[in-house]
């Protein structure tokens, strides 16, 4: 128990202050150096001053001991921001060649109490690159981790940038794709498992000059499933941004397969919900990426490719009816409205 | 959702605003996000309908034509088409001001969490104060540059988070801003060109991005943050930039806004981040910037009138700056693309919609502005909010100010930087001796 003298300014009742523990009798602590008059003065506890002063001092003197690791933990648990602290910390671990693993257990808890922090992800990035030849079992234990966070918070965004980061970083990507599937299943709003759809697909492909007709394929199995999922709820962004998005860079035939899917479903969504906005704005962006296909790229039976005037009416058409529908962004259709309007009546 | 009668929307005060308070439908099927958003929706549905039904007799102002305030009767001449709700529609400067300079004096315990952010802290205040037109009195100024000094390091350059921390670049950003927005020798001379240079330097990562912190993560925040600091303090070399462009383009996502890593959803503050970046580097036609603008445009929330952060996500009062300053860049940076640009009607997206959810939804009474109706206010969100009524009533000459043009029109700020204009104006001439 504590001394009784000191006892009343200490928030925890068996909290010791350092300079009251024997193994610390040889350290000087470093108060912080505000200033006379500092601005922005935090209240801090007696126990929060008292920890910091101590691991100052131990940072100064480039101290890297047990002692030290366990006031690195300390100092995170009263503050998980301090990036100082997460650095030091790793340090430690690397000059006294602890366990990374037992590491990554440990330190569990801070990633699922504090979710949205930045440092107890990197500090497991770090660490898991160190792992000699990291283990299939440290990367599922990570999953794990990251199914844990992400069945509180679906889109915590440290979460998903984590299992991306692990996913490429060790190719583990058994199981994925339908990780991908249930998180839609369970919300197919969920605009973060869509863009991590994306990610797994991109990794998978071959690069888009080397096969057209295999790269079209895939493109279009996933074009189809993005329907589907649409088709759920038609007002959903998530599946339009996602099979447009699908769209390969190049002018070529993979490029018209792929709107020779996507064009007609559009039409054929708008006509059924003449008040869809999503299927509108995603047709405008397919007319504009049509309007600049070259004229020799036309196969014959592209019924839905014409020559650039036509789909600069379409744009503008499209434009007007979504000045109607959506009018918070009424600007922004007006300005696409004006432009394309411009561009035919200078032809 | 059928259109409703439609006004005549054009730039600058019109008499009907089209407020659109129906909830969102979910198509039929209901998920967590479609659930989350109609109760956002319907809170601030609550708010707007309370708000526009204020009339004349509720605030006891008189028409023009009825007595004789003088005061009243000019600034009804000056904007005759506004409603009694817009008229009646003010920014709590005052309780903002207190909000704001408590904090430079006080933080309770909790604050305890930002212990390594404090310059984040001053930034964020001063900053918000300045929009405001507020004096920083002089033994204050003092007192701000003594500390920002201390939580310099001068072995290794930057700024940490507090004194005796080692540099980030988030204190680092926060530092420099804060003392742009006081200007003058004496704060600008605290910072420490060449080792700032150093430290970027030694930030800067081989892959073209910049790592925050040593042994930190790197992603298009540390790489705005980097590029933002160089840029005022005129220390970019093209050694600190190379290969950073390219690697920042490769950060925008399939929907056309960026994410922090290549291959990370799209999200409101790295948008911002890594379109600023590029335009500060002359790099933006990296970008698929139409896209972009698009991804940008379909951030505004129907009812709300704020912006979301990231498709099927919620309205965030502090995206009003991340994503409402966008439009500005992108306007800037679109112009020499024909003509496609030049709007004379501001930005594209709808400003007064924008300055309604922050000045209706976004105020607390008790001082300071928040992210959305049912959050507390922090200084975090009370510093984008303000940038971000800044940015939405600075379209159009200034002739966009939602509510009491005297009490609630802020300074112009650099879409850039996120500093007033006449704070940019003053360091950039500082710093390019």
């Amino acid at each position: 128990m504590g001394d009784s003298s000191s006892d009343d300014s200490f928030q925890e009742d068996n909290y010791i202050p350092y300079g009251q523990r024997k193994e610390w009798k040889n350290v000087t602590p470093i108060p912080q150096g505000d200033g006379p008059e500092p601005v922005v003065p935090i209240e801090y506890t007696e126990e929060f001053v008292d920890t910091m002063n101590y691991f100052r001092a131990v940072v100064h003197a480039h101290e890297t001991s047990e002692r030290a690791f366990e006031l690195c933990d300390a100092v995170v648990t009263l503050n998980p921001a301090n990036y100082v602290a997460w650095y030091y910390r790793r340090q430690i671990i690397y000059e006294l060649n602890m366990d990374i693993r037992s590491e990554l257990e440990r330190m569990r808890d801070h990633v699922t109490g504090c979710p949205k922090n930045y440092q107890v992800w990197y500090h497991r990035r770090e660490l898991l690159e160190r792992l000699p030849n990291a283990m299939e079992s440290a990367t599922a234990a990570e999953k794990k981790l990251i199914d844990e966070v992400l069945a509180e918070d679906p889109k915590n965004y440290h979460a998903w940038s984590h299992r991306r980061w692990l996913v490429k970083t060790f190719k583990f990507w058994d199981g994925e794709f339908q990780l991908c599937d249930k998180m839609l299943q369970d919300d197919v709003r969920n605009n973060s498992a869509w863009n991590f759809r994306y990610f797994l697909f991109e990794c998978s492909r071959l690069p888009e000059c080397q096969d057209l007709d295999a790269d079209a394929a895939a493109r279009l199995a996933e074009i189809a499933y993005a329907q589907d999922q649409a088709k759920k709820a038609v007002n959903n962004e998530s599946p339009y941004n996602y099979m447009f998005g699908l769209l390969p860079k190049g002018n070529n035939v993979s490029l018209l397969s792929c709107l020779g899917s996507i064009v007609p479903f559009l039409e054929t969504i708008g006509k059924s919900n003449p008040e869809c906005i999503q299927s509108r704005s995603t047709l405008l962006l397919c007319h504009i990426r049509l309007s600049e296909v070259p004229d020799t790229l036309a196969p014959a039976d592209a019924t839905f490719l014409h020559e650039k005037e036509y789909h600069w009416k379409q744009c503008s058409q499209l434009a007007k009816e979504l000045m109607e529908l959506d009018q918070i962004r009424y600007k922004y259709w007006n300005y696409q409205s004006v432009y394309y309007e411009d561009l035919l009546a200078a032809v | 959702m059928k259109p409703l009668p439609k006004s005549a929307q054009v730039d600058g005060a019109v008499a009907d605003d089209v407020l659109d308070l129906r909830l969102s439908g979910d198509d039929g099927h209901a998920t967590h996000s479609s659930r989350e958003q109609r109760r956002i929706e319907s809170i601030c549905c609550n708010l707007l309908r309370r708000w526009q039904a204020i009339d004349d007799t509720a605030t006891g102002r008189h028409t023009a034509s009825e007595q004789g305030d003088e005061e009243e009767n000019k600034q009804d001449q000056q904007q005759p088409e506004k409603s009694a709700a817009e008229r009646s529609t003010v920014l709590l400067v005052e309780r903002h001001r207190r909000y704001l300079l408590g904090a430079l004096e006080f933080l309770p315990g909790g604050f305890k969490a930002l212990d390594a952010s404090r310059p984040w802290i001053v930034y964020w205040v001063l900053h918000s104060l300045d929009l405001m037109r507020t004096p920083v009195q002089a033994s204050l100024r003092k007192r701000v540059i003594d500390f920002l000094g201390r939580c310099q390091n001068l072995d290794s350059g930057g700024f940490g988070g507090g004194p005796q921390q080692q540099s980030h670049l988030a204190p680092t950003y926060a530092a420099v801003n804060a003392l742009c927005v006081l200007g003058g020798e004496d704060a600008y001379s605290v910072i420490d060109r060449r080792k700032l240079y150093a430290f970027l330097l030694k930030m800067k990562q081989p892959n073209g991005a910049f790592s925050v912190c040593e042994g930190g993560e790197a992603d298009t925040r540390g790489t705005y943050t980097a590029l933002s600091v160089a840029s005022l303090c005129n220390i970019i070399t093209p050694q600190l930039i190379r290969g950073t462009a390219a690697w920042l383009a490769s950060c925008q996502s399939h929907e056309g806004g960026i994410g922090g890593e290549p291959g990370n959803e799209a999200h409101g503050g790295y948008t911002f981040c890594g379109a600023a970046a590029l335009a500060l580097i002359g790099e933006h036609q990296r970008l698929d910037l139409n896209r972009l603008l698009q991804w940008a445009a379909s951030r505004q929330m129907r009812l709300e009138g704020g912006f979301q952060g990231r498709t099927n996500k919620l309205v965030d009062g502090c995206y009003s700056f991340w994503v409402g300053a966008l439009f500005p860049l992108l306007d800037l940076l679109m112009q020499s693309d024909d003509n496609k640009s030049a709007t004379p009607s501001g930005w594209k997206f709808d400003v007064r919609a924008l300055q309604r959810y922050l000045l209706v939804c976004c105020q607390s009474p008790h001082g300071g502005l928040r992210d959305k109706p049912g959050k507390h206010a922090d200084h975090y969100h009370t510093c984008y909010c303000l940038s971000g009524l800044s940015i939405a009533q600075s379209g159009a000459n200034g002739a966009n100010v939602f509510g009491d043009r005297g009490a609630n029109a802020l300074r112009p700020t650099n879409c850039l930087y996120n500093i007033s204009e006449r704070a940019t104006e003053a360091a950039l001439s500082y710093f390019s001796k």
